[in-house]
């Protein structure tokens, strides 16, 4: 069969992007690892469709967002998903990341309202093109500027009130 | 379009350093760990053909409990079509009943007279509200719910074959209470009885029903469609196995054993667990199903199995 060859390649490329993008939408730590299998499912069964789309991660991250509402609605309730504290990242790591600053953009990105905090960490963390971004999110390109605008502005000021010990 | 993109945070001078670092480690944010497990689940799961063991899973309790609402839903709108079935036929026969009452024993009219007249307020708002939730408003009762429900309960897979049996016992009465009700003089008596009559049968009857034949039932159309070879399929080999397990204990064993060989990662995996622990507590090989017992607790926690183990278990301790 070369459907799981397949699968396994997409998984290699976009399985650490589609974790993070569910977490960024708002999935909780417990039951991400359902989600992600579920994401996959969906991408088996629909393999023809991601080689065509030549955007795969976009076509992902549409899939991830249906999946964290359908699951959002059947679990009748947010859990909610707060920021990992510093301690609780580092097991999970592959790579050597500098644990502070990613427990730090964690708790930037909390400040932001899910809409914006969808783009900019879809443009400023994940590289994708705005045309792609707003694809993505199902939104005119104009929409997907203005958020990310107001995300930069919001997370600038935050930075800038940072306590002066978390600076390096 | 790429090129009108603003330059990103991470590249532009001005941006504070603390934030380019937390953006660029949020980017390398790689959950091996879960990505790794995942992985393993998606193979296993994958193995069994795409659509097979985890959204089943996931959704039959969530079919169930639908199930379940649908079914209360059901047995409220009967109640609600019979009683308003019911006044409509009281509100039509009422004259003609008062004045065949009347016309019998003309020296007591007082008595039948404050009864209809105290049943007509209460009846009316019972009237009124299955209209407003405009499905018994066509004054025809019996057939408009009747289809709506058992199409809804076949649309409900695991629901459906055992409870529609259900429903179609429940359909005869209410042509009977009809009958019974447009004859005008024993309308009045049989008011409170007939709607009371078909509400005990619902909820008693699904409740023995949802354990025992479901899981294999279910599951059985796939894998037989998918696999179909000369061989047994996996069901077949399971059917086997069950027939011989009271017979012949020890067959049954090696039958199970060829079908663990045969589908390791099958769809009846715990199906074929729980008869395995069947047999061998048959052929009083306690120690090796108590054992299985606890393998079993542990890859299933919370299987529905489980609490059957538990009662079969207690049982064999009893003897």
């Amino acid at each position: 069969m070369d459907l799981p060859s397949r699968l396994r390649q997409a998984y290699e490329q976009h399985g650490a992007f589609v974790c993070r993008s569910l977490r960024y939408l708002g999935s909780a730590e417990a039951d991400l690892d359902d989600l992600v299998q579920e994401v996959f499912l969906v991408v088996c069964k629909r393999l023809d469709d991601y080689e065509e789309k030549g955007r795969a991660r976009a076509w992902l991250y549409s899939i991830c967002t249906r999946i964290v509402h359908a699951h959002l609605r059947k679990a009748k309730r947010w859990r909610a998903s707060t920021p990992l504290s510093e301690q609780e990242l580092p097991a999970q790591l592959e790579e050597p990341v500098d644990r502070a600053a990613l427990a730090l953009g964690w708790k930037l990105l909390h400040q932001l309202p899910q809409e914006q905090r969808e783009v900019f960490v879809l443009y400023e963390v994940e590289d994708m093109p705005m045309s792609e971004v707003a694809q993505a999110l199902d939104c005119p390109l104009q929409t997907a500027y203005s958020r990310l605008y107001k995300a930069r502005e919001r997370i600038l000021a935050e930075v800038r009130r940072l306590p002066a010990e978390s600076k390096p | 379009m790429t090129d009108q993109d603003p330059a990103r945070l991470k590249s532009r001078g001005e941006t504070p350093a603390e934030l380019v670092n937390a953006l660029q480690a949020l980017g390398r944010d790689r959950d091996a760990a879960r990505l790794a497990r995942v992985a393993q689940r998606l193979g296993s799961s994958l193995a069994n053909g795409p659509s097979a063991t985890s959204w089943l899973r996931s959704a039959s309790g969530a079919k169930l409990l639908t199930g379940l609402v649908i079914g209360a839903g059901a047995a409220g709108l009967i109640g609600y079509a019979l009683l308003s079935a019911k006044v409509q036929d009281e509100q039509a026969t009422q004259p003609s009943a008062r004045s065949a009452e009347a016309a019998a024993h003309p020296l007591a009219p007082p008595g039948p007279g404050p009864t209809a007249d105290a049943r007509a307020p209460s009846a009316a708002p019972m009237a009124a509200d299955p209209r407003d939730l405009g499905s018994a408003s066509v004054p025809t009762r019996s057939s408009v719910p009747a289809p709506v429900r058992t199409s809804d309960r076949k649309d409900r897979g695991r629901g459906g074959d055992a409870s529609t049996s259900e429903f179609g016992p429940a359909a005869p009465p209410r042509p009977r209470t009809k009958a019974l009700s447009s004859s005008p003089p024993t309308g009045v008596a049989r008011t409170p009885t007939s709607p009371a009559a078909p509400r005990p049968a619902r909820p008693s009857a699904p409740e023995p029903q949802p354990v025992p034949p479901r899981p294999t039932r279910e599951p059985v159309e796939l894998p037989a469609q998918r696999q179909a070879p000369s061989r047994p399929s996996e069901v077949a080999l399971l059917h086997q196995a069950r027939r011989l397990a009271v017979g012949d204990p020890q067959r049954a064993l090696t039958v199970l054993n060829e079908h663990a060989e045969r589908f390791p990662n099958g769809l009846l995996v715990p199906e074929r667990e729980l008869l395995v622990i069947e047999v061998l507590r048959r052929l009083d090989r306690n120690a090796e199903a108590d054992q299985r017992v606890r393998r079993f607790e542990a890859r299933y926690p919370g299987s529905l199995h489980l609490r059957r183990l538990e009662r079969a278990g207690s049982t064999a301790d009893d003897r």
